[in-house]
């Protein structure tokens, strides 16, 4: 063991006891200076949205290389919210706004730099050595907007206080969980629109489905918040400078198969996987609300919003191996609690059509009364079953016994009646998606989900 | 903020620290004291970081023992920060007050110790280091009432390890696993500091009075013991450690500090633990029973000056001289009738943690 690790392990050691001692306490404060910080939210500045995305690329981009905290970035871009909401800049000094925002969060939060800073700040941004005494009279303008108010709750510090470092794979959850909450810095939908404290607590959650490390068909079945949701999508238009950090640099990005490139990795891939399965419920919502015109939307309204969230049908649970993890049980709950509404939530019949995608077997992952035999390449490849072959396999899924899924509530028939064109149809398409992946990966994606168990 | 300088009338010099001159103050409109402390701005670096952290934690930190900052006044090359008037530091306090050799009583020492504890505790609860806690920044006014001041070093804490400099605290407050080259130090930073302090009032001499980073090292072992591996598990792995330093056994702290009674020293060992983590936090050095009578006895901490005062006035009057004696019979007929007022102004409750 390298001396510094013993030293590590000893002072990390004397920082659990302050947690336990000052834990709840800070939070206590953290909470009222969030909410004292909520009544002058600052609001979009809209005219400046496109510059702001590409100075928050570049502070980010800063704070990266010099090795600086995330909460050194956090307090900047809220500094900058914050200032720009509250006078109006004239859109060439944005820029040099934005920077010295940097340099104040630099001065609360990191320790005294060698060099000259406000000079390398200067230069970066892309402006002469003669500008100086403009740059020293913003911050002075900065400091007397604000009040000299820089006490800010950043997300890393909820982070912090809602992780329980005694759970294993703490340090991959942190890891993911910062990622998300740094992306959400670059949209001002999430970012000026949901108190830090919830983006901390979504990003945990999302992180915990991520590590699960589950297959599309799960993904599907999860049902993410409004928040959460927002989160995903922001993965798939992840800016360059966070692309750099996590995935492209080779000092700073996780080592290919280290456990955090792996939970980066979940992410992206789960982003993308949400991402896809939402674009197909849009187009199939579409085309459901056309052929509904019939039947009567309201009557399942009221029957299936009162259906229990669905857990999380991974695999896993019917090899009856332990069912809920504590991991999974926090996620299956965020829908819920993150913000009371369903991210997905466009009309009663995405919730029905969902609900349909969770209890049908699809060929890949028919269950047998013995054992459970996951994506069995042949059947998914090659046939298309027709209604009539589905409905016998689903007569057959309610008959197992283990298989909780929220339609066994309701019966079949009723779930079937008029719902089978639509739901045929999605079938398709959904068929067409997997094919490539349950067809030639099946074993190794065992395996992993195998391996994630262990870790 | 928006005060101008014109609106205080300069008086004099009050103290100069490192990075700041204290001049006192007076509203020209109320005619109230005030304390200014004028911060120079550099051309190169703008505002310094220490007064950036200065304003912005001390108007997050609102607590009868904390020093309050009033206002800031920005100028083109000056910064000058407006706070509540205190009479002297506590150095000042013990050079002028103490007995002939800076030793404080007993039963001041005790009320000054609780209420340096309720501030640090407030701090530690908002997630405040300190970081520069010595008698020359501990302020004390005319009622006997302890504040916090010069937040210059202090900064914003996270709960996981950070990673500080440890060029912080003056020399002789300084912790010995800072000085041994800690820098994920956390809030028990402060408690040493606040040990060191307790020792320094009942004596008068600052405890470890080192003259460098080895030197306060070898003057703290002297007195609390070398530590080895053995007393102190890792300590081998600081960076600043030596296998030949020279090896002390620890003294008793009763032949040094002679007027300390045995659960004062109980409080003191528990705040100079060589070791951090065994070190006590500010909330339970807060609930030791030395400090019952505050605690659950609900006794204010003040009380002891205003007896102290009321005892000096007795003792000028029975000097009875003229003019004098009349003077002093006045001022102690309004200290008798502030009395009543405070200890209303101070209900039991806010004194019982
Ligand atoms: N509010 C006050 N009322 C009275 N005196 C004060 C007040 N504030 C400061 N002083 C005096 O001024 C001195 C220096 O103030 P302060 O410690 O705030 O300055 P500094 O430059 O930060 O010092 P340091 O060298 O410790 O960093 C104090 O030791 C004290 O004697
Ligand atoms: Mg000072």
């Amino acid at each position: 063991m390298p001396p510094n690790s013993v030293l590590d392990f000893f002072e990390n050691q004397s920082h659990q006891v302050s947690i336990q001692e000052y834990g709840p306490t800070i939070h206590n404060h953290l909470l009222e200076l969030e909410l004292s910080n909520e009544s002058s939210l600052p609001s979009p500045v809209q005219e400046f949205s496109g510059l702001r995305m590409c100075c928050v690329n570049s502070l980010f981009d800063v704070v990266n290389r010099v090795g600086w905290r995330s909460s050194t970035f956090s307090l900047a871009v809220h500094l900058l919210d914050s200032y720009s909401s509250k006078t109006s800049i004239d859109r060439p000094h944005y820029r040099m706004v934005a920077f010295c925002c940097l340099w104040i969060a630099s001065k609360y939060n990191e320790n005294k730099p060698k060099g000259k800073l406000a000079d390398a700040l200067l230069k970066r941004a892309g402006y002469s050595p003669d500008e100086k005494p403009l740059f020293l009279s913003t911050e002075s303008k900065i400091l007397n907007t604000l009040g000299w108010n820089l006490s800010y709750p950043t997300m890393d510090s909820f982070l912090d206080l809602f992780l329980n470092t005694a759970e294993p794979n703490n340090v991959e959850r942190r890891y993911g969980a910062l990622f998300l909450c740094e992306l959400s810095h670059f949209c001002p939908e999430i970012y000026l629109q949901f108190a830090g404290s919830s983006i901390a607590t979504s990003a945990i959650l999302v992180t915990n489905v991520a590590m699960l490390n589950l297959r599309h068909k799960h993904i599907c079945q999860h049902r993410f918040g409004e928040l959460d949701t927002l989160l995903l999508k922001s993965v798939i238009s992840m800016p360059s400078a966070v692309r750099y950090k996590y995935l492209e640099n080779q000092s700073t990005a996780p080592q290919l198969y280290s456990s955090t490139a792996t939970v980066i990795r979940n992410l992206v891939d789960l982003a993308a996987s949400f991402v896809k399965e939402q674009r197909q419920l849009d187009l199939h919502n579409h085309g459901l609300k056309l052929l509904q015109t019939s039947s009567s939307p309201s009557q399942d309204l009221r029957v299936y919003t009162t259906l229990p969230i669905s857990p999380i049908a991974s695999p896993t649970r019917h090899l009856g191996s332990p069912a809920t993890t504590p991991t999974r049980s926090l996620a299956s709950s965020s829908a819920t609690s993150s913000s009371g509404r369903h991210g997905r939530s466009h009309s009663a019949a995405s919730m029905l059509s969902r609900s349909l995608d969770a209890s049908i077997p699809t060929p890949g992952s028919t269950p047998t009364a013995t054992t459970f035999v996951y994506a069995k390449p042949s059947n998914s490849s090659t046939s298309l079953p027709d209604s009539s072959g589905a409905n016998d396999k689903i007569s057959q899924h309610f008959a197992t016994p283990q298989i909780f899924t929220p339609v066994q509530l309701a019966p079949p028939g009723f779930l079937f009646s008029y719902r089978l064109p639509s739901y045929s149809g999605h079938l398709l398409c959904h068929y067409s998606q997997q094919q490539p992946m349950t067809a030639s990966t099946s074993d190794e994606d065992m395996g992993k989900t195998l391996k994630k168990r262990r870790l | 903020m928006s005060a101008s300088s014109s609106q205080f009338q300069q008086l004099e010099k009050l103290g100069e620290g490192t990075y700041a001159t204290v001049y006192k103050g007076r509203n020209r409109q109320l005619g109230t004291l005030v304390a200014l402390k004028e911060i120079n701005l550099d051309s190169e670096e703008g505002t310094p970081s220490t007064a950036i952290r200065e304003i912005s934690l001390m108007k997050e930190l609102k607590h009868e023992n904390i020093v309050t900052l009033y206002d800031v006044i920005h100028t083109e090359n000056k910064l000058t920060l407006v706070f509540e008037y205190m009479d002297k530091d506590l150095k000042n306090y013990m050079d002028t007050r103490g007995h002939k050799n800076g030793a404080l009583n007993p039963p001041i020492v005790k009320s000054f110790m609780y209420q340096l504890l309720r501030g640090i505790t407030f701090c530690h609860d908002n997630r405040v280091l300190h970081r520069d806690l010595k008698p020359q920044n501990l302020l004390i006014n005319s009622k006997g009432e302890l504040k916090l001041g010069d937040f210059g070093l202090a900064r914003a804490f996270g709960i996981p390890v950070n990673t500080f400099s440890n060029e912080v605290v003056t020399l002789w407050y300084r912790a010995p696993d800072v000085l041994l080259g800690s820098r994920n130090y956390s809030t028990s930073i402060d408690m040493w500091s606040a040990g060191c302090i307790l020792a320094e009032m009942f004596t008068g001499k600052p405890l470890f009075p080192g003259s460098s980073n080895e030197d306060q090292l070898m003057k703290i072992f002297r007195i609390m013991g070398t530590p080895n591996e053995r007393t102190w598990p890792g300590v081998s792995n600081y960076p600043n450690y030596r296998s030949n330093f020279n090896v002390f056994i620890p003294q008793d702290l009763r032949v040094l500090i002679t007027n300390i009674d045995s659960v004062a020293l109980n409080l003191l060992q528990g705040l100079l633990q060589m070791r951090p983590e065994m070190r006590l936090s500010a909330r339970q050095a807060l609930n030791h029973p030395w400090l019952d009578e505050y605690n659950r006895g609900g006794k204010s901490p003040l009380l002891v000056f205003q007896q102290m005062a009321q005892q000096q006035a007795q003792d000028a009057q029975q000097l009875g001289q003229g003019q004098q004696q009349h003077q002093q019979q006045q001022q102690q007929q309004q200290q008798q009738q502030q009395q009543p007022q405070q200890h209303q102004a101070q209900p039991q409750p806010s004194y019982g943690y």
